[in-house]
């Protein structure tokens, strides 16, 4: 299906030639052509880049998309793509470069943090009567200057928004901005997951840049270095682990665990025989960790040991990490 | 109504008589970049139209023009029954701004899936050294010939072909891979809860 790299190149190398050629380039290029069909398919290939190449070049396209937390390669300067503005800019743009950390922030006086401890919940009142909803081992970071305006820098929260038209609340997030539009929203962010359930009223997605809206009963999840899944979820069943059930389709249990550890407050680790598995169901958390861990272990068919503090699933402990 | 310009007469005579000429060449272009026959026939026909009604351009080397011409002609159909152009043209709103807050926007997920493609096109761009980016900007948007990038930058006319080549590399890969990713069956998350 997809021409061979040797073959990508010479077509490069015809597409380069051929802007300025003349006519025995072209006839040398069709020679070329038909040696072999794959050569054509391959020059395709090459044309259909080449045709959106203004669009990025020219400094329009949209910034950055998810920076996950241990991203190893910095993002690209923003400043120069961000097209958000107002009093927001700054900030935004500061977030968008920072993400996961908190020094930054910690640098700044006007912002503070109000976290949940693993396997604790908590509820943030905001000023304008705005609520947040905290799962556990999550961290929400406010602006003292702005009210309407806060960073989820890690973890899952449940956010009941006000809606105020002139002063919409807007959320950032991974390097995303979420504002609401009158709405009720659970939002997940970890190392590389950023996933949006809407449980009414709607938000928009990165309103500056290409906005994607979401309507109630619609969900949204971007796994780092893939394409993002849309969905339809009822709303009632969303944000389950406010009523103790996570539910996961095909979620490798290496993150399954993860998602144990902030919310049960002890550390569950995947084996390497299982972290890989993909998971598809849902866990009822109990308010004892071990009988969690353990049911859920029996659902993949493995056991769980207890381990000095810690929780492994499956047989052997992962090598690294 | 429309009426051949008498005035350019003998210049499109000129660029006619060459068109005539090279029509078995350009047939067999068409035909190597697998058009079939009917379609090449209606292209040709469309240049034809085209060469009748546009006004005349002084031309430099016109069969490298009529070649030209039909390779566009070419291509613009063929991206306009291709499965990309949903997702090209989520590129161009995205571009321009649209369909916010639609409830009914033609498709998340297609603006989606190109808001990604073209942060990744981006990316990788920007991963590019300085002056391989500076070359591509300056021979794509700018149009400057390669000669001229090479007096600029004070480097060989096959360096300059190289920093070319390895932008086009870089974006053609990562568009390859995003494809690939694509034709992976893909799943909606649905109610999840039992």
């Amino acid at each position: 299906m997809t021409p061979a790299i040797d073959t990508l190149e010479a077509a490069i190398a015809w597409h380069v030639r051929l802007r300025d050629g003349d006519e025995g380039d072209w006839l040398a290029f069709t020679t070329w052509l038909e040696e072999d069909a794959d050569h054509s398919r391959a020059f395709d290939q090459v044309s259909a880049t080449d045709r959106l190449l203004p669009a990025v070049l020219d400094g329009r396209s949209p910034a950055v998309l998810p920076v996950a937390v241990n991203d190893d390669h910095p993002p690209a300067p923003l400043g120069r793509r961000l097209r958000w503005s107002g009093p927001l800019a700054a900030v935004a743009a500061g977030l968008a470069i920072i993400v996961g950390t908190t020094t930054w922030w910690a640098a700044q006086p006007q912002f503070y943090a109000v976290e949940s401890p693993p396997g604790e919940h908590r509820t943030v009142t905001m000023p304008d009567g705005s609520t947040a909803l905290l799962s556990g081992g999550t961290r929400l970071v406010f602006d003292r200057n702005n009210p309407r305006f806060a960073e989820l820098a890690g973890g899952e929260a449940l956010f009941t928004v006000r809606h105020d038209s002139s002063r919409p609340f807007s959320l950032a997030a991974g390097g995303h901005i979420v504002r609401d539009v009158g709405t009720a929203f659970n939002l997940l962010l970890d190392a590389d997951r950023f996933s949006i359930e809407v449980l009414h009223g709607a938000v928009l997605l990165d309103p500056e840049r290409g906005p994607v809206r979401l309507g109630a009963g619609q969900t949204l999840a971007a796994e780092n270095g893939r394409p993002s899944l849309i969905g339809r979820k009822n709303p009632s069943t969303m944000a389950g682990w406010k009523r103790g059930v996570l539910s996961y389709s095909e979620v490798k249990v290496e993150r399954v665990a993860r998602d144990l550890s902030r919310h049960l407050g002890v550390q569950v680790v995947a084996g390497a025989d299982v972290a890989e598995v993909p998971f598809t169901g849902s866990i009822h958390l109990d308010p004892a960790a071990g009988a969690t861990v353990r049911a859920f272990s029996a659902t993949l068919g493995t056991q769980a040991r207890q381990d000095g503090q810690k929780w492994v699933i499956g047989r052997a402990i992962r090598a690294s990490r | 109504m429309s009426s051949i310009n008498p005035s350019a007469g003998s210049d499109r005579s000129g660029l006619f008589g060459i068109f005539i000429e090279c029509r078995p060449a350009l047939l067999r272009l068409l035909a190597a970049r697998q058009a079939a026959p009917d379609e090449a026939e209606d292209i040709l026909q469309e240049l034809f139209l085209k060469l009748r009604s546009d006004g005349m351009v002084p031309v430099a080397e016109p069969r490298a023009y009529l070649f030209r011409a039909v390779e566009n002609l070419l291509i613009d159909r063929r991206r306009s029954s291709s499965r990309r152009t949903l997702r090209e043209d989520a590129w161009t709103g995205l571009q321009a701004g649209s369909g916010l807050g639609t409830d009914d926007a033609p498709s998340i997920e297609q603006t989606l899936i190109a808001r990604e493609e073209l942060a990744a096109v981006t990316r990788a761009i920007t991963a590019l050294p300085d002056r391989t980016v500076h070359a591509l900007r300056r021979y794509r948007i700018d149009g400057a010939s390669q000669r001229e990038i090479a007096q600029e930058m004070g480097i060989s006319l096959s360096a300059v072909e190289k920093h070319l080549q390895k932008a086009y590399k870089a974006l053609v890969e990562i568009r390859s891979a995003i494809d690939a990713d694509l034709s992976a069956p893909r799943r909606q998350i649905s109610d999840r809860e039992s």
